[in-house]
Parts: C-alpha cells; sequence; structure tokens
C-alpha cells in the first residue's frame, strides 16, 4: 500500500521540474514535502494526481498505474492551492458532490469542521476570501477519507487560529484513519512537529528522504551567553544565529555532543526551518 | 471507470440550463401567442424557429461546458476518458430531450394556429422539408431523430471549440480569435471574387442547399453524422492531451 513514483521527469519548455525523481509515499504515515517557489513540489503532485503528465516515468498507487486511471485516482485526493471547484456553487453542494465521487466522505464531519471554522455552507466559493477558500478545501480533505491525501499549501491565507486549528484536526483524522498524508507548505516551523518523514526537493531533484529525527541528526543548536557560545562555535560550521540581547542561539551542522551541557550552554536539536535553508541554499 | 457518478453530475449541470432556457421558451410563446387574441389587426403573428434557438442555446452550452467541467472532474479524479465518455452521452441525452421537447412544442403551436388563423406557429424543420403529413406519428418522429443529430453536432461542435482554446496559449487565442473571423469574412470573399472567380462561394451555396433545401431531410442526417463523427475524433485528440493550466 503506497504510491511509487518512478523516475519521473517533467519538463516546460528548457526548465526542468522534475528529473528522473523517484520516491515512494508509504501508508499511514503524514510526509512534508519541502522545497524552494518553483522546486517542483506542485508539479510532482500534480503528476501523482494525473492532472498533468510526465514526460517520463510512471506513478503507482497501490500498484496500479495512476495515469488515466479512474481505479487508482479514486484513492487518492488533492487540495490544490488554486481553486478547480465551479465558481457558481454552494459549499454544501460541493461536499454532497465531493460524496457522490469519494463515497467514503464523511459529509456529517465536514459539516461539524465547517461549524467549527464558521463556514457558511451556503456560500458559493466565488464569495470566499482566500482563508476560506482554503478552508473549505482543507475540510474536504480532512472529511474524505481517501488513503492518501496530498496537501498543497493547505493553510494559505489562514490566520493563525485557523491555522492550528487545522493542524489539530489533521492529528485527529490522522490517528482515526489509516491515510497518508502529504503536505507541501513553505511554513516548516508550523509542521515540524507534525511530520514524520520528510522529502526535500530542489531543483526537481530529491535530496533528502528521511524520517524527522534523522534529519535533526544533522545538527543542532547551541544556545547561551553570546562570549561562550561564539567560543564554542569557532571551530564549528555553523549555518544561522540567533541573537537577543546577550544571550545567542548558534546553529551547528554536525553529529550532536553527547553531552547536552557544555560549560553554561545548552545544547538543542537543531532548527528544522534553518536546517531546510541550509540545505535547499543555492 | 466511474461514468456513473460523472454522468450524474454533467447532466445535472447540463439539466439547469435546459430547464431555463425552456421555461424562458415556452414563456415568450404565450406571450406573444396571447397577443393576436388581444389585439385584433389586419395582419398574423407568426413564431418559428425554434431549432435555430435550441441550437444556439446547446452551441453555447458546449461552449461554456468545458473548462469548468474539466477542473472539476480532475479535482475528483475522473480520467479524461471517462469524462469524455461521459460528455458524449450527456451530449447525446440533452438533444434527444430538447428535440422532443421541441417537437411537443411545435406540435402545441400548431394546434394554436388551426384554432386562430392570425398566429403561424411553425418549426424550421417543417418549413425547410416537409410541408404535407406533418400530423402523422412517423413525420415527428422523423423530425425527432433527425434534429437530435443536428443538435448533437452544434453541441459537439461548441464543446470542441472550447476544449481547442482551453489548450492555445493566449496568443495562439487571440490569432484564432482574430484570424478565422478576418479569414472567413474578408479573405476567402477576396481570393473568391479575385482568384477563384466566385467559385468558392458557389460550392458553399451548393453545399448549404443540398444540406438544408432540398426534399430530403436525410441529407442534413448523413452531414450531421459525418460531422459529428469528425468532431468527435478530433475533441478526443485534444482533450487525451489536456492538462492542468492553473
Amino acid at each position: 500500500m503506497s504510491i511509487e513514483i518512478k523516475d519521473v521527469t517533467k519538463n516546460y519548455g528548457t526548465t526542468c521540474a522534475l528529473d528522473k525523481v523517484s520516491v515512494t509515499f508509504e501508508n499511514n504515515t503524514i510526509y512534508g514535502l519541502l522545497g524552494r517557489n518553483g522546486a517542483g513540489k506542485t508539479t510532482l503532485l500534480n503528476v501523482i494526481t494525473n492532472r498533468i503528465f510526465s514526460d517520463a516515468g510512471e506513478v503507482l498507487i497501490d500498484g496500479i498505474p495512476a495515469r488515466e486511471n479512474d481505479e487508482a485516482l479514486r484513492k487518492v485526493y488533492m487540495m490544490s492551492e488554486k481553486n478547480y471547484y465551479p465558481e457558481n456553487i454552494k459549499i454544501k453542494d460541493i461536499f454532497r458532490w465531493t460524496g457522490e465521487f469519494y463515497p467514503d466522505f464523511d459529509f456529517e464531519y465536514a459539516c461539524s469542521l465547517a461549524d467549527a471554522f464558521e463556514l457558511h455552507l451556503n456560500k458559493n466559493v466565488k464569495s470566499l476570501s482566500t482563508g476560506y477558500n482554503s478552508i473549505f478545501k482543507a475540510i474536504i480533505a480532512l472529511s474524505v477519507n481517501t488513503p492518501y491525501v496530498l496537501l498543497d499549501e493547505p493553510v494559505l491565507g489562514l490566520d493563525a487560529n485557523h491555522r492550528d486549528m487545522f493542524y489539530r484536526f489533521l492529528i485527529e483524522r490522522y490517528s482515526e484513519t489509516q491515510s497518508t498524508f502529504v503536505i507541501s507548505t513553505h511554513l516548516i516551523e508550523e509542521i515540524s512537529n507534525l511530520i514524520e518523514q520528510i522529502i526535500i526537493i530542489k531543483k526537481g531533484k530529491i535530496i533528502k528522504n528521511e524520517s524527522r529525527e534523522e534529519l535533526m541528526t544533522y545538527g543542532y543548536t547551541v544556545s547561551g551567553k553570546a562570549s561562550l557560545v561564539d567560543e564554542y562555535i569557532s571551530d564549528k560550521y555553523v549555518i544561522g544565529v540567533d541573537s537577543i540581547g546577550g544571550l545567542k542561539s548558534a546553529y551547528v551542522m554536525g553529529q550532536l555532543p553527547k553531552e547536552k551541557t557544555l560549560e553554561g550552554l545548552e545544547i538543542t536539536k537543531i532548527d528544522l526551518q534553518k536546517l531546510f535553508i541550509k540545505l535547499t541554499d543555492n | 471507470m466511474r461514468i456513473k457518478t460523472t454522468l450524474k453530475y454533467q447532466i445535472n449541470d447540463y439539466m439547469k440550463t435546459l430547464i431555463i432556457y425552456y421555461l424562458s421558451i415556452i414563456g415568450i410563446t404565450i406571450f406573444f401567442g396571447i397577443i393576436p387574441v388581444f389585439f385584433k389587426g389586419a395582419g398574423y403573428l407568426t413564431l418559428g424557429g425554434f431549432e435555430f434557438l435550441t441550437s444556439v442555446m446547446l452551441f453555447v452550452l458546449g461552449l461554456f461546458s468545458f473548462k469548468e467541467m474539466f477542473l472539476m472532474m480532475l479535482q475528483n479524479g475522473i480520467s479524461r476518458k471517462t469524462m469524455f465518455i461521459g460528455r458524449l452521452i450527456t451530449m447525446s441525452a440533452v438533444s434527444i430531450v430538447a428535440s422532443i421537447i421541441d417537437r411537443l412544442i411545435i406540435n402545441v403551436g400548431k394546434i394554436i394556429s388551426k384554432a386562430n388563423d392570425k398566429i403561424v406557429i411553425a418549426g424550421i424543420y417543417d418549413m425547410m422539408f416537409e410541408q404535407r403529413n406533418q400530423k402523422s406519428l412517423l413525420y415527428n418522429l422523423k423530425a425527432i431523430f433527425i434534429t437530435i443529430f443536428l443538435y448533437m453536432a452544434v453541441i459537439l461542435f461548441g464543446y470542441f471549440i472550447a476544449a481547442i482554446f482551453y489548450r492555445m496559449n493566449r496568443a495562439a487565442k487571440l490569432a484564432v480569435a482574430v484570424g478565422v473571423p478576418a479569414f472567413l469574412l474578408v479573405v476567402l470573399p477576396i481570393l473568391d471574387y479575385t482568384v477563384f472567380n466566385g467559385k468558392v462561394f458557389l460550392l458553399i451555396n451548393n453545399f448549404l442547399n443540398f444540406v438544408f433545401a432540398g426534399d430530403n431531410p436525410y441529407n442534413l442526417l448523413i452531414t450531421c453524422l459525418l460531422f459529428i463523427a469528425a468532431v468527435v475524433c478530433l475533441s478526443w485528440v485534444v482533450i487525451r492531451k489536456a492538462v492542468d493550466k492553473k
């Protein structure tokens, strides 16, 4: 039970969006698909869901080729940043039709989420703000109950409260179902505690595909008095520094030291966002 | 294939337009139909062209139903093959329904025409092809049968144009939108006059006479069937490679 992507290549003119990408999304896992703008994240998700065609390679969903295959495609739901639903249709009608296309769609649950997010079901799609446009699609994604749910920028335009609600509902849903969630987002810090497996894509190539725990061993954070931190990092490979008053935090690449406290310094896990910036920096 | 759900959605989408259209047509027919009853003048009122109006409506329906439906189907994991087959079945169903309703309206109109000689209500098919035996069941069935294919040709053509325009980039859309009318309305008449000595328009005129003005409605039927076959093939060529452009 997995989505298998085998040597997928996609070019837009002279731009290579995906370069022989091979990756597997296993069952019942939350993935973070991370990459800079134009790295190929959306292209990869669009190829999986048959919205665009790859130039080479293939996608298998539970062993079935996904290209132009209704049986394979019914196992995947993709929430996109852009809207694919008709603009003059009411939200409740979209829920109803989603239930027709995806028989496991939980209409009652979707209505309860709409209530929690204060989304009016009688509103038309075109009358929704950017935030609520994301919310209605996120509600569908959380209620659709397909084995694989792909979320492309799911919290675009959402305020902090709604983002927090979305993450809580996502965890709740994940614990109740056996679905795999793939989250593509730029808000790395916010999802860092949510994701189990991290896939980093850079210029159309997968450069990392590891568990969050494994990735976190790439470096560590040293915090403490600025003078002590400066002394400690003098011979280290530092990828970033934050200073507040006389305190400093340095993000160091390399193995985490065995002793957690070094002469008044605190050693903690590396900041995922800082690591991402380092890994994807040109 | 998830054809059943696809069909259900597509038919639901078309039905709304059909209901609004026919309510308008019936309303207009009743409104203009009763005018001569209250205002008795020397002249008489002719109402007709139902098939033409329906053809225009179906063409527009085909034209405006591609992009929105295509994206909705992609969102719901429907393959292009299923959405295309669903579209063909939906278009056929809509053409059958429209053809039957039009014939019913025309026949009710004929009854009104008979009751009041100041009103003439007739269909284009009746006026073009057969003036006699219009009451017979066989005549009406034949008219419905031939009109179904005319409507299918028209709605498919609208769908095909919309699909082509969807695939084109902005520059190509502009070139076609300006180039085709310019060629047909300006370049072709000039070429025909200067180079072909009017033979092109004579050929077009003969073709139209063959299709519409002859006594034989089967010329229209055969033309529609050939046109449908060609447009179905060309549409599939266009749609099978259509992708999300968002």
